[in-house]
Parts: structure tokens; C-alpha cells; sequence
């Protein structure tokens, strides 16, 4: 049985050569689809068949994976996320980003269910998907452009409405291959993690796109999937949690923000103090209370969740932005000590319209003010700007220069975090916050946060692999004491898989925010299969050995699995003042690794473990 | 005698009853010697709906998805559950928020 009779798949994998600009199609049999399923599925299988040892992030035998899953386009809500995957440039490893929207829906419409880009084109080109096929084109005329005005003009070259379309592309970061370039799409989305967008830069990809079309997913039982979807919203706004997200979304309300503060988990100038009386200011409540909200739901999404914001007053009025995220909030708010919402707002749209991703650069740019307000950094390498705590106008002219890679100080920053403090020197290695991999991690003050630290440090991804944050989960360990070395390396190792799984599907995981015995309903209804929680943690368990195999054998060596001296450091203030994970990380990975199955020596995922997995293949490649 | 606050919030209010979007905030007098975990054992006994949320049903440990502060730290910065209260002490509950 080939994917084009597998319910809820297209049928259809499209492999773009750029090289060559030459189009063809390739399926998957059934056996295979339940094996990788879909989305992060596909990208570590293309990933590790396909680009060996040796293959940097920019040559040609990269390859950048676009994956749907089977419920991309169905009923279940927000099922229009696709998963990217490449070998990333910020820890020339793996990468796995996902993005929300509608072009995992529309591609399938288009008749794909994922896409492999290889090569590099000889010119600048854009890939435009419908009605069942996909052409290349030129995009000559595009470059340069930022990120909404990308999209606007695809669509109107091609004849589209707003909705008539999904268009993701770079912005002058890609195509300036700034290491922290993502992919934006749909105005309001993000798959950016690890340098995706530089690699589509260094592909001379500019975008992607798809046609909504006419055409519709066979499902194996509507009825049961429309009961599924029905439970599935029901039981996200039955808990506290998901309540609060499917009203307000991540950037949350004003008690949202306030706890933040109290729990120790925002950032703030740069985990230098955990104090901001102003966190009330930084929440969507505010935004939405002040300013014109209008709502902008992803593909089949009944959360209040995605808004775009009009200004209606101050010195923006009338100019319409994304409603942030949470870690945009925390990026472009207390992270570089900003205090005005409006400022956090523009900045953070203005990374979206300069294809930059928001995290690496909020970390970066807040390094760089500590360093610049100890006098460590001078106006005269800063090439004139007066980069104190809460000068948006500074980091505005920053940003742009980064993106364009616009003079000395803005092209050392364009390496990202890690590179720019080994450049800047000790006193930036002390300060600086990422994984010794190469990439900062999320939004966060993770020394109340250890688990996602852990996860974040240990990952083989490039940002945390393993959360799971909805109500209590039978199949998954309990986290009870946040601060135990021992539970959090054992729940971050039991875990692990669950994430991967939901980001295979095809949507958001904000929708399947509950217990998988829960998401499975909608699954196997959409497939006819008959998963059990098991088998699909299983599915993202092989992904990330996988994904762990691919770095090992690119040279990604263990060691680095640890966080830089700032990001493990104990608060000086606020709750968890006093509180150090730095002295348990040892017995932490020795933990993990065990539970893992990995050698602690080496990391290597040992042969049984990928024997139960089904990577007979890998044990060859890792062990002989 | 020790008198204290304590300030449940965000979604963990509604487990109480609460109706509004606010916190829900109890003033309570209570001996000598009584910790934190004696307190919030207390309010589960008299809520069975809290409780349930509170307490991790598998351990019986307070559920890692809620955080405890003391006036402005975290139980896990001091003496956890056996933490001693004292006259004037805060004590707040909240869902861990996390993501985005």
C-alpha cells in the first residue's frame, strides 16, 4: 500500500533539486508512514539517509525537509504546522523547528505531504505549490525584501488572497545567511530554530508556497475524528492550563505575567536580577485592552491564541503588528530591560519582518548591553550605538544592521551568541547565555526552570526536545519536586519521544496539549490505525535517536551538553535565590544517559536501544 | 499564634469554587510550629476538586505542576514543605506557567 491510499496523507513526498531546478515525487509505503508518521518523521529520516558525515549546513547535499503529518488539513485544530528539519548552523547538528499556520494544510491540498530541498539554485528561486503540482520560479525581484512584503508580493503575482495562500520565505537575514535566521510564513509564524533560514539562504530559496485549492483529505472515519476533535477542545479548556492558553494565548494576562515574576522564570537583563515590577505591561490582556486586537487563527484553531495588534495611539498608531508570543515578550521586554510594551511590540514584529529569530537574538543583544554598561564593549566598537538597558531605538538600528550584516560589529554578532562572545572574549563567555553547542535557548529564566535547561543543554535539535506541559499523563514519569536532579533527568529521559510524536502529526501542540491516549483518538479515527500510546512514543523516540546518530556522526561531541556559565548560574535575587543546578549536572546526564540507553563514554545510543527502535542500520554506523 | 495569608491564583482558584478571575485569598490564624505543607494539606482536606489538581495522584506528592512561593521564594529555595511559618508569612500557589 503506497501513501497516496494511506488515509490522511496527500500521498505524495516532492523532491526539489535546485541544483538542477528539477521536480519529481517519490512515496512512502504504509510500513514506512507508520514507522516515521510524518513532519519530524520525515526530517530525521531524510536527514540521516541523506546527508552524511562530513556535509556541511551550506553545501549542496544539505537537504531542508517541510513536513506535514496525517492530520495536517483535517478537522483537528491547528493542523497546519509544518515541521522543518536540516543540519542547523548555529551546532552544525540537527535541526527540528516547527511553524504554525496553514501551509501544512495547504501543501497537502497541493497533493504533498512533504517537501525535500536539496541543492543550490543558480539563481534566486521560490517553489510554488498547487492543484497536484509544483514549479519553480524566479525570484529575483524578491530579494531583499523583508518577510511580509515577501508573502504580499507572491501572492499578488500569482493571483492570491490573503487566505488563498500560505507563503513562508527568509527575510534579509536569510538571505544575508545571519546564523539565527528562521523561516516566517503567514505573517505570524515561525519555524526558526538553528539557522533554518540561512539554509534556505545559502540555497537561494527565497520562499516556498501553496495554493488553499479545492481539494480535500480522505480520513478513514469522519465521525469518530469529529468526536475526537470535540473531546480534544473540551478537555484543553477543562484544566487551568489549557484554559488559559486557549483564551489568552502564550503571552497570557495580566496574572500570567505577574506570575511569571513570582515563579523566578522570567528573564531578566540578562539573569542579572529576577526583579521587574512591570510584567503585567508585557502580556497579550494588555495588548489586547489597549491597543486594536484582531484575532488571526491558524488552520481549524478555535483558540483565542493568534491576534495582529493595531496601534491606536503613541508614536506607531495605525501601524498593525503580530501579537507576540510569550518569548517575544520576554525577549524584547525584560530580557534587554525595556519597560515600554509598545517598544516590545515593534521590535519583536520587527524581527519577523527581518527573518531573525527572536530568542538567539534577545540573548545576544542582552549580552551585548551588559557588556556595554560595564564598559567592557564602547560606543566605538558598537560603531555608535548606545546600547543601555531598555534603548529600543539603539537595538532597532542593531537588529537591522545584524540582518544585513552591516558593518564589523553587526557581522560578528550575525554568528550568533556563542561565536560573538568567543569573539568579544572572556568577559562575553561569562555572560553569555546558550548551550556550548551554539544556540541560546527559549524565553525563559530556566534556573527556576531546570527541566527545560536540561532538556535544552541535552538536546539534538538546537532548542528543548522532550516537554510535555499539559494535565497529568498515566504513560509519561511525574515531575513533582522542579528542583531534584534525579526527577528531572528521569522525566526529561521518560519524555522523551512524546513531543517528537505530536510534532509529527502535523499540528500544533498547542491543540494536543493532553495525555496522548487523548491525541490518539483523532489519530487512529484519521488513519484507521490502532495506535496505543506506546507505539507513538515510540515513533518519536526513533526520531530523536536519530537525530542523536546524525550529530554524533557530524561530529557533535558530548561534552558540549552542558549550559554556559551564566545560564547555570544561582540567581542572585529573587525566588530561587540561592538555588544552583551546576553541581548536580554530572550525576544528571549519568542519570539520563542510563535511561536513555545511551554509553556514557561515547553518548552513542547503544545497539539494543536502536534494535527496539527498528534502526538496525544505525548500529553499523555508530558501533563498527 | 501565627496569622498568615494565603493567595491561591490563576486556574488553581477555580478548583475552590471561585467564579471570579481573581485570586482567592484566605486569612488564617494558626499555631506555632505549623508548616507550609500542614496549611495546604488543610485546604485539599476541606477541597476535595483541589486537591485532585494539587497532589500528584500517582505519588501523592504536591504536583510538580504547582509552585509554592513563601514571601517571594520558592518553597524549594528554603525548607520545602516543612518550611516553619510565622507571623505575617504569605504564602502563594499558582500553576507553573511554561512555553511559548
Amino acid at each position: 500500500m503506497s501513501s497516496s491510499s494511506v488515509y490522511g496523507y496527500a500521498g505524495k513526498i516532492l523532491r526539489v533539486d535546485l541544483t538542477n531546478e528539477r521536480i519529481s515525487e517519490e512515496v512512502l509505503d504504509e510500513a514506512e508512514l507508520r514507522k516515521w508518521v510524518g513532519g519530524v518523521g520525515f526530517g530525521a529520516k531524510y536527514l540521516y539517509d541523506e546527508v552524511p558525515p562530513g556535509v556541511q549546513w551550506n553545501d549542496p547535499e544539505n537537504r531542508l525537509i517541510v513536513g506535514s503529518g496525517p492530520l495536517g488539513g483535517t478537522r483537528m485544530g491547528g493542523s497546519g504546522t509544518i515541521s522543518i528539519s536540516t543540519k542547523g548552523c548555529l551546532t552544525n547538528g540537527a535541526t527540528s523547528s516547527q511553524a504554525n499556520g496553514f501551509m501544512g494544510a495547504y501543501m497537502k491540498f497541493s497533493g504533498y505531504d512533504a517537501i525535500i530541498f536539496q541543492g543550490i539554485a543558480k539563481r534566486w528561486v521560490y517553489l510554488y505549490m498547487h492543484d497536484g503540482t509544483a514549479e519553480l520560479r524566479d525570484a529575483q525581484h524578491l530579494v531583499g525584501k523583508n518577510t511580509w512584503e515577501t508573502e504580499d508580493a507572491v501572492k499578488k503575482e500569482l493571483g492570491y488572497t490573503e487566505q488563498g495562500m500560505s507563503v513562508f520565505c527568509i527575510g534579509p537575514a536569510g538571505e544575508n545567511l545571519v546564523k539565527f535566521a528562521g523561516v516566517f510564513g503567514d505573517k505570524d509564524h515561525a519555524a526558526g530554530h538553528n539557522g533554518t533560514g540561512a539554509v534556505m539562504g545559502t540555497k537561494k530559496l527565497k520562499a516556498f508556497c501553496a495554493a488553499r485549492g479545492s481539494a480535500s483529505l480522505e480520513v478513514k472515519s469522519p465521525g469518530q475524528l469529529s468526536k475526537a476533535v470535540k473531546s480534544i477542545w473540551d478537555n484543553i479548556q477543562s484544566n487551568p492550563t489549557g484554559r488559559r492558553l486557549f483564551d489568552w494565548g502564550t503571552g497570557g494576562s495580566y496574572e500570567v505575567g505577574e506570575q511569571r515574576v513570582v515563579a523566578g522564570t522570567l528573564p531578566i537583563k540578562n539573569y542579572t536580577t529576577n526583579l521587574y515590577p512591570e510584567s503585567r505591561l508585557m502580556t497579550n490582556q494588555y495588548a489586547r485592552e489597549h491597543w486594536r486586537a484582531k484575532w488571526n487563527p491558524c488552520w481549524a484553531c478555535r483558540m483565542h491564541h493568534c491576534h495582529m495588534i493595531t496601534f491606536t495611539d503613541g508614536p506607531y498608531r495605525g501601524q498593525m503588528v503580530e501579537e507576540p508570543e510569550y518569548e517575544m515578550y520576554a525577549a524584547w521586554g525584560p530580557l534587554v530591560g525595556n519597560t515600554d510594551p509598545a517598544e516590545t511590540l515593534f521590535l519583536a514584529n520587527l524581527l519577523t519582518l527581518l527573518g531573525l529569530e527572536g530568542n538567539e537574538a534577545g540573548f545576544l543583544v542582552s549580552m551585548v548591553i551588559e557588556l556595554y554598561e560595564k564598559g567592557i564593549l564602547t560606543q566605538e566598537k558598537t560603531e555608535g550605538l548606545d546600547l543601555r538597558w531598555g534603548n529600543t531605538k539603539a537595538m532597532r538600528m542593531l537588529l537591522e544592521r545584524i540582518a544585513n550584516r552591516q558593518g564589523s560589529f553587526a557581522n560578528l554578532l550575525a554568528e550568533g551568541t556563542m561565536r560573538a562572545a568567543e569573539a568579544l572574549g572572556t568577559e562575553a563567555q561569562n555572560c553569555g547565555i546558550y548551550t556550548m553547542k551554539g544556540h541560546s535557548p527559549r524565553g525563559h529564566d530556566h534556573r527556576a526552570m531546570w527541566r527545560e535547561m536540561f532538556d535544552t543543554a541535552t538536546s539534538d535539535i538546537g532548542t528543548y526536545q522532550s516537554g510535555y506541559l499539559g494535565p497529568p499523563d498515566p504513560e509519561l514519569p511525574p515531575l513533582n519536586d522542579r528542583f531534584s536532579p534525579e526527577e528531572v533527568s528521569t522525566n526529561v529521559a521518560g519524555v522523551k519521544g512524546r513531543r517528537q510524536f505530536e510534532d509529527a502529526l502535523g499540528t500544533c501542540i498547542f491543540c494536543t496539549r493532553l495525555p496522548l491516549s487523548d491525541v490518539l483518538e483523532a489519530f487512529n479515527a484519521v488513519t484507521g490505525w490502532d495506535f496505543t500510546p506506546k507505539e507513538a512514543q515510540d515513533v518519536g523516540f526513533r526520531a530523536a535517536n536519530l537525530m542523536r546518530a546524525f550529530n554524533l556522526r557530524h561530529g557533535v561531541p558530548i561534552d558540549l551538553e552542558r549550559p554556559s556559565p551564566r545560564w547555570s548560574s544561582t540567581p542572585v535575587d529573587g525566588p530561587a535565590q540561592g538555588i544552583s543546578i551546576n553541581e548536580h549536572w554530572d550525576s544528571m546526564i549519568d542519570n539520563y544517559y542510563r535511561l536513555m540507553g545511551w554509553d556514557r563514554e561515547t553518548g552513542r545510543p547503544f545497539p539494543d536501544t536502536l534494535k527496539a527502535l527498528g534502526l538496525e542500520h544505525v548500529i553499523n554506523d555508530l558501533w563498527e | 499564634m501565627a496569622r498568615i495569608r494565603l493567595e491561591v491564583l490563576l486556574g488553581l482558584s477555580d478548583a475552590l469554587g471561585s467564579k471570579g478571575s481573581g485570586p482567592v485569598v484566605f486569612d488564617k490564624e494558626t499555631e506555632e510550629g505549623t508548616t507550609v505543607g500542614d496549611i495546604i494539606k488543610r485546604l485539599a482536606a476541606e477541597h476535595q476538586a483541589f486537591s485532585e489538581i494539587i497532589f500528584d495522584t500517582k505519588t501523592d506528592k504536591i504536583s510538580g505542576q504547582v509552585a509554592i512561593v513563601l514571601n517571594d521564594r520558592l518553597l524549594e529555595a528554603l525548607k520545602g514543605l516543612d518550611t516553619n511559618i510565622k507571623d505575617g508569612d504569605i504564602i502563594k500557589l499558582f500553576p507553573v506557567v511554561a512555553g511559548g
